[in-house]
């Protein structure tokens, strides 16, 4: 690696804590004497890091201080726990003594928080609650009569809305907390149950017989609605499911040609909630709600082409979009460090490639050498992206 | 004996935690930027979906080269000369894994990590073939060296690499060792139960001494798989049906659980709950209380059945209400303490890393919901059901 001596010192790497870059000094830094009248090259190992300019040595000349980051560290190095490293970080000076005690009592577990555990002990519990009763509703309806299940269904229904409308803050455009431990929870029911009602309803009614997609269109409306109200991903999701559910209970009632049917309104869906995330994040409307519409999406968008590329006539078509789909995830992965969709676009793109190239392939080494050959290139191109930009996020 | 030195892992480790503290507000970003200088490892890494794909693409090259060799090179090999290959691979495999880590520094990169696994898979195939293909059905007392072959070299890998999920495996390879010996059920439950105590015992002391160290989180979540383990075992409703050793020898249980032993696993499917909870609650091992929650609900799930009792179509919902409930009074009491801490536990969120997770699993649960709560439309039918189903309601068909 060559770097230029005036680029080290004033853009790239401005003199950083010194002390603790010496302190880090080790059997693998590097060493060159400055001169900084003049832009030198020097060579540095793979994995130079922390640069450091400063006159160590006393010598008058300024010198130049990296950690070689590819070397192995000396085996017999003492290991340092987090709360030992937390002392010596607060007798550095790099954290005080308050932070240093909370941060120690937080490696510790004191307190120890339950907060997950309770939050998923009560979704669990309105899923449970839920599920018992639809299947109570279902085996004992004609015992129990519709109105008797209609008013149980309504109340819970209204009293769960009614709540979080109630306890709900004024409406805000930016990412907003739950008012109450159990806001989350009680939308959730108030969601689940208006399915179960709506479910009821039609069954018992048909009072939109043949129409059922409009239920889930309705559905999705209010998920939409409920989710950008109270500024919750668990409706969206709800949302993104039933509006999935509507484009594919519509073109179930088409007679003929459904897969192709099934393809194109995929591509449709994943397009319009695609685009629809993209605006609403431009609006700064819940823009923290985007990647769960761009996940949804990608996924929808990936198992069409994927279906277009193994099914349909026009092979080549469909393994055009493929690769267009493929380049446009990994650019977006790579350049929003949202490393799955550099997986999307490596997984799908491989699956759907192999299946063209292979697909009248007959000879068993021919396609046996394929696969050698094709992961040893997808994992040398995958070590070079994670190299580069894969750092854990 | 560990690859990864201590320091190595400390560090990473640290660096996590630097991470996700300043991600929480506890530090600053100058601050962050000025400690990162001191947690600087020798290792690569990288983060889960390059990982996840890496492992992906190095299974299917190796699985791909082997099968690739076999056509090349031999032409219909009997099963012993497969075997003996097999085994060659295995140890080619497990080479590449060390080499791997020692010389390319990986750390959790997926690729060490496949030939790891691809190495216990070839090791017990290759056992198989080479040593026992071939063999009347008389002998099959010895093949339990296979799974026990198998577990062992797991527990290895575990141990070595630091991989966490090689821990289960080799709960699972043991599974099938009593299946060899004994054709009694009771007696391959209770032996699979002591080697999975044993194991509780060994950890244990263990664990003990890396409080608060890099190894914590390695030892809490096998204890944790071994009270998981420990429990399906004892639970009959559940392990009965499922235990490997009977879909491996394809035969149906030679008799029914004795008497005294199925009622013994129903008292113990009682006391093992609350067992495993205090011990996490003592440990403030988040795994732990975890598999002690599941364990509960999993023994009011399964009760009925063990009794002969009917169940009845509102019991979910009474759990429901169980579950809810427990958890609002657990956090009103937790939140009424001193500075809502009581006995060091507090229902407030102290990490940005449970509303991430909490965001990430709802996002993902949300989609899947619709699909398991709500009833089937039927609306072309008019005589009236109302049938619970498997898809639509407010989600999505199965098309999307």
């Amino acid at each position: 690696m060559h770097e230029t001596l005036d680029a080290i010192k004033t853009t790239r790497y401005p003199p950083l804590a010194i002390p603790l870059a010496y302190r880090t000094i080790d059997q693998s830094i590097r060493k060159e004497v400055l001169n900084l009248n003049n832009s030198v090259d020097l060579s540095t190992d793979s994995g130079p890091v922390t640069p450091v300019v400063a006159d160590f040595n006393g010598d008058g000349k300024l010198d130049l201080v990296t950690v070689d980051n590819a070397a192995p560290r000396p085996e017999n190095e003492r290991a340092m726990t987090i709360l030992a490293r937390l002392e010596l970080w607060k007798e550095q000076g790099a954290i005080s003594t308050e932070q240093q005690a909370h941060l120690a009592s937080l490696s510790r577990g004191e307190p120890f928080s339950l907060s997950l555990e309770l939050n998923l002990l009560l979704y669990a519990g309105v899923l449970a609650f839920v599920a018992g009763l639809g299947w109570t509703i279902s085996t004992w309806s004609q015992q129990l009569g519709d109105v008797l299940v209609l008013t149980i269904l309504s109340i819970i229904l209204t009293a769960s809305f009614w709540y979080c409308f109630s306890r709900a803050p004024a409406w805000s455009a930016a990412e907003t907390a739950a008012p109450t431990p159990i806001f989350d929870y009680v939308l959730y029911l108030g969601s689940l149950v208006w399915c179960v009602e709506l479910a009821y309803l039609e069954n018992r009614f048909h009072v939109l017989s043949g129409q059922w997609d409009l239920y889930l269109l309705a559905t999705a409306l209010l998920f939409f609605f409920l989710a950008y109200r109270f500024d919750n991903r668990f409706v969206l999701s709800l949302a993104l499911s039933s509006l999935a559910g509507w484009f594919g209970l519509t073109i179930s009632h088409w007679p003929s040609h459904q897969d192709a049917a099934y393809r194109q309104y995929a591509l449709l869906y994943s397009l319009l909630i695609g685009i629809a995330g993209a605006i609403l994040q431009r609006l700064k409307l819940k823009s923290h709600f985007f990647t769960t519409y761009l996940n949804v999406a990608a996924n929808v968008l990936f198992w069409a082409i994927v279906s277009g590329v193994f099914y349909s006539r026009d092979h080549g078509l469909w393994l055009v979009g493929l690769l267009i789909a493929c380049a446009a995830s990994l650019v977006w992965g790579l350049k929003r460090r949202q490393f799955a969709f550099v997986a999307y676009a490596a997984v799908y793109g491989y699956v759907g490639v192999s299946w063209m190239l292979l697909r009248n392939a007959s000879d068993g080494t021919f396609i046996l050498t394929y696969f050698v050959l094709t992961a040893i290139a997808m994992i040398v191109m995958l070590v070079q992206i994670a190299r580069r930009f894969g750092r854990p996020e | 004996m560990r690859i990864y030195t201590e320091s190595s892992e400390e560090t990473l480790r640290a660096r996590k935690h630097l991470t996700q503290w300043t991600g929480d507000g506890s530090l600053s970003k100058e601050q962050y930027q000025r400690l990162e200088q001191d947690t600087v490892s020798g290792l690569r890494i990288t983060n889960i979906f390059l990982r996840l794909v890496l492992f992906f693409f190095t299974m299917i090259g190796v699985a791909a080269a082997v099968a690739l060799f076999f056509t090349i090179f031999l032409s219909r090999p009997s099963q012993q000369t497969t075997g003996i290959f097999l085994l060659i691979f295995a140890a080619v495999s497990y080479t590449a894994a060390e080499v791997a880590v020692t010389q390319a520094r990986l750390y959790r990169y997926g690729i060490e990590e496949a030939l790891a696994v691809c190495s216990v898979a070839f090791l017990c195939v290759g056992l198989d073939l080479f040593f026992f293909s071939g063999i009347p059905h008389s002998s099959r007392e010895i093949q339990f060296v296979v799974p026990a072959v198998g577990a062992i070299a797991s527990l290895w890998i575990w141990y070595r690499f630091n991989l966490w999920y090689a821990f289960p495996a080799a709960m699972i390879f043991a599974i099938f060792l009593p299946g060899y010996w004994t054709p009694s059920h009771s007696a391959q439950h209770v032996f699979i139960s002591v080697l999975y105590a044993a194991g509780l015992i060994c950890i244990a002391p263990i664990r003990s001494r890396h409080r608060f160290d890099y190894l914590e989180d390695a030892y809490s979540l096998s204890e944790a798989f071994l009270w998981l383990g420990i429990y399906l075992i004892f639970n009959l409703k559940i392990s009965a049906l499922s235990l490997p050793s009977q879909w491996w020898s394809n035969t149906r249980p030679a008799s029914e659980f004795a008497v005294p032993f199925y009622w013994t696993t129903w008292v113990l499917i009682w006391c093992l709950p609350p067992l495993i909870l205090a011990r996490g609650v003592r440990q403030k091992d988040r795994l732990i209380i975890a598999v002690g929650a599941i364990t509960t609900v999993l023994t009011l799930v399964t009760n009925k059945p063990y009794l002969g009792w009917q169940r009845h179509t509102w019991d979910p919902i009474l759990l429901g209400i169980a579950l809810t409930g427990v958890a609002l009074f657990l956090r009103r009491w937790l939140a009424l303490g001193p500075g809502g801490v009581r006995h060091g536990f507090t229902a407030a969120r102290l990490s940005g890393k449970d509303k991430h997770a909490m965001s990430v699993g709802s996002a993902v649960l949300g989609l899947i919901t619709p699909q398991s709560i709500t009833p089937t439309p039927q609306p072309t039918n008019p005589d009236f059901r109302f049938d619970g189903g498997g898809s639509g309601g407010g989600g999505a068909s199965g098309d999307f």
